[in-house]
């Protein structure tokens, strides 16, 4: 009871001195920018803080095939099992920024793992979608491509791969 | 006269070779899941190869590889990028302008999440701070996808099924083997697939060929087509030019749980048409199916072909004779003068023009030879400058690889020293489980 009785009146005081200060100020709250609201959602966790380095590939310390900053959002944000699926797609996308566009059977390779990955995605997760509403691909295709360097290697290897046939796999499209 | 009577003692050698190469494969040494259909899925504009690819994924998903009478079906991505003068690159800069209004600037990850039509983690966000993401980033791409397509469908004389050789391969192939062929198109893909439709009605049946026109971006439809109301990008801006066909769905798609892109253009394949919610879904289910039960296969005279372990395809652009030419892995070299091995056979040869031909590797476990297997091909007579195109497909992966188109050179007849190497594959036996995987084996190694 004492201790419910202190915790109130420390809250009362820290209110009153609060609003000391803010009668004291009579310039409204400074409204965050957009950019501003974002960086603080990133500051705190709520949001990928993504490599925005120079580099087609970026930091990937471990040589998983996959930027590092990806490799943390994944294994935070699934489970092992889930994860698993992920990386195969996480690493499909990063191969494709640095492929040889002039290799047609490696063009046609790539295509090839894109629908592996695409379908194990869309085996381990219902519509490709996962628990927090968010759509996988879309999510790493997104952080893959979140430079103007690497938005425009997906790009051109979007554009090259015209005119291809990719089949969609009927079973052993996950890795592992 | 030589080559054409071994033509007709191949082809009856074949036909013969094929019955019984099928009586003789008994369950447990059949490695092969042959398919009676093939959905071809022709994407729309503005469609990266991601999104494309994950809606051929849906579309198989969604139809089954099953149909009601048993049938296997197979899905395939015949892809088109977006072309003319408001490509991808042109979204980037609309996307840039937006961005720096909005004090986004060097955050590309919004540039997908804006146009993709599923959530992502950043979208939430802005969402969650109450930002109008529509205004931010929607209504400046709507006016892009419309022009684009605009610009496309103008410029679509320009885009040739011929210019597509692996699209055309692909079809050679399954005409040849007899499958049944639903083509589902989007948007633009509607273009495209009316060419790969006259294409097909030229060599098969048109009883076996069926298309299904989503937003079409044309006039003509070779099938049942289906349009919304809401479609901007199709009712709205498109029929100005006047080359669209009917609304066939009216409803609204107000309060939508996810205002993005796709969903207020009102154009996208799952977001809108192929959306659950909405009963062009179910009228669009209704005629996929119907197709899967109504198409008829090919009688067997009117087929040549099996869908093999892999299958190698050959054709070329003009009239000529072009001889496709496999050595297997034990040194046997199979070509028109010598059609069968155990392993695989020559089963269609073409001796007047175009092609196709076509090998077909054995299903049969116990013929299956591992190896190197060398693909050449040689201008027989009369195809000297003609373009042509070698295609190898497997079971498993479908296209592994189509070569560039290669000029052919003077006559060689049957001169074996002049034939041009075009790749080489490799099948592989996997002792954990017994399958087999065929993959390309570069030229020198």
């Amino acid at each position: 009871m004492l201790k419910k009785v202190l915790i109130t009146t420390l809250c009362l005081s820290v209110l009153t001195a609060c609003g000391g200060s803010d009668s004291s100020d009579s310039s409204p709250p400074k409204e965050l920018s957009l950019e501003e609201k974002i960086l603080q959602l990133e500051d705190k966790g709520q949001l990928a803080k993504l490599d925005r380095s120079d580099s087609i590939l970026g930091t990937d310390q471990n040589n998983n095939g996959i930027r590092d900053d990806i490799d943390a959002y994944i294994q935070k944000t699934y489970t092992n099992e889930e994860a698993k699926a992920v990386n195969q797609l996480a690493k499909v996308l990063q191969d494709s920024l640095t492929v040889d566009l002039e290799d047609g059977i490696k063009l046609q390779d790539t295509g090839n793992e894109y629908m592996r990955s695409v379908s194990c995605i869309h085996e381990k997760f219902e519509d490709g979608v996962d628990a927090n509403g968010v759509s996988v691909t879309n999510e790493i295709l997104a952080m893959t491509t979140n430079t103007k360097q690497r938005l425009t290697a997906y790009i051109s290897f979007s554009d090259v791969v015209d005119g291809y046939v990719f089949k969609a796999p009927e079973e052993g499209y996950c890795n592992v | 006269m030589y080559k054409k009577i071994l033509s007709v003692l191949v082809s009856v050698g074949i036909l013969f070779s094929s019955q019984a190469a099928q009586s003789s494969i008994t369950i447990d040494n059949n490695v092969c899941v042959k398919s009676d259909i093939v959905l071809a899925h022709f994407n729309g504009v503005n469609t990266t190869i991601m999104q494309a690819v994950e809606n051929t994924v849906k579309l198989k998903n969604r139809y089954g590889a099953t149909t009601a009478k048993n049938e296997r079906v197979n899905y395939h991505l015949l892809y088109n990028k977006t072309a003319g003068l408001f490509g991808w690159r042109d979204f980037i800069e609309v996307f840039e302008q937006r961005a720096k209004e909005q004090g986004l600037m060097g955050r590309y990850e919004y540039m997908i999440s804006s146009y993709t039509s599923s959530q992502t983690s950043f979208f939430q966000k802005l969402k969650n701070l109450d930002t109008d993401i529509i205004s931010l980033f929607g209504k400046p791409f709507i006016e892009q996808i419309s022009k684009g397509l605009f610009d496309n469908s103008q410029s679509f004389n320009d885009r040739k099924l011929s210019d597509y050789k692996a699209h055309q391969a692909s079809i050679d192939k399954w005409v040849l083997e007899g499958k049944k062929l639903v083509y589902l198109a989007h948007s633009q893909g509607n273009l495209f697939a009316n060419n790969a439709y006259d294409y097909t009605v030229a060599k098969t049946p048109k009883e076996g060929v069926g298309v299904i026109h989503i937003a079409p971006a044309s006039a003509k439809v070779n099938g049942k087509h289906f349009l919304a109301s809401v479609d901007i990008v199709i009712d709205k801006v498109l029929r100005l030019s006047g080359t669209v066909p009917p609304v066939t769905h009216n409803f609204s798609i107000a309060n939508t749980a996810s205002s993005l892109v796709s969903d207020i253009t009102g154009h996208g394949l799952f977001e809108v048409y192929l959306e659950k919610r909405f009963p062009v879904e179910r009228d669009i289910e209704i005629e996929v199916k119907r197709l899967f039960s109504t198409l008829e296969k090919p009688k067997v005279n009117e087929y040549k072909s099996e869908e093999g372990l892999f299958n190698i395809t050959l054709n070329w652009d003009g009239l000529g004779d072009v001889d496709l030419h496999i050595i297997e892995p034990t040194g046997n070299r199979i070509y028109f003068n010598n059609a069968m091995s155990d392993a695989g056979y020559l089963d269609f040869d073409n001796t007047y023009g175009f092609g196709p031909e076509h090998y077909y590797a054995s299903c049969d476990a116990n013929k299956v030879k591992t190896g190197t297997y060398s693909i050449g091909i040689a201008n027989f007579r009369g195809a000297e400058g003609r373009t042509a195109t070698v295609q190898v497909a497997s079971m498993k992966d479908g296209v592994i690889g189509t070569s560039p188109p290669i000029t052919l050179g003077a006559a060689t007849g049957d001169n074996l020293s002049t034939i041009t190497n075009i790749f080489n594959i490799q099948v592989l036996k996997k002792e954990t489980d017994g399958t087999f995987e065929v993959e390309f084996k570069r030229l020198g190694e």
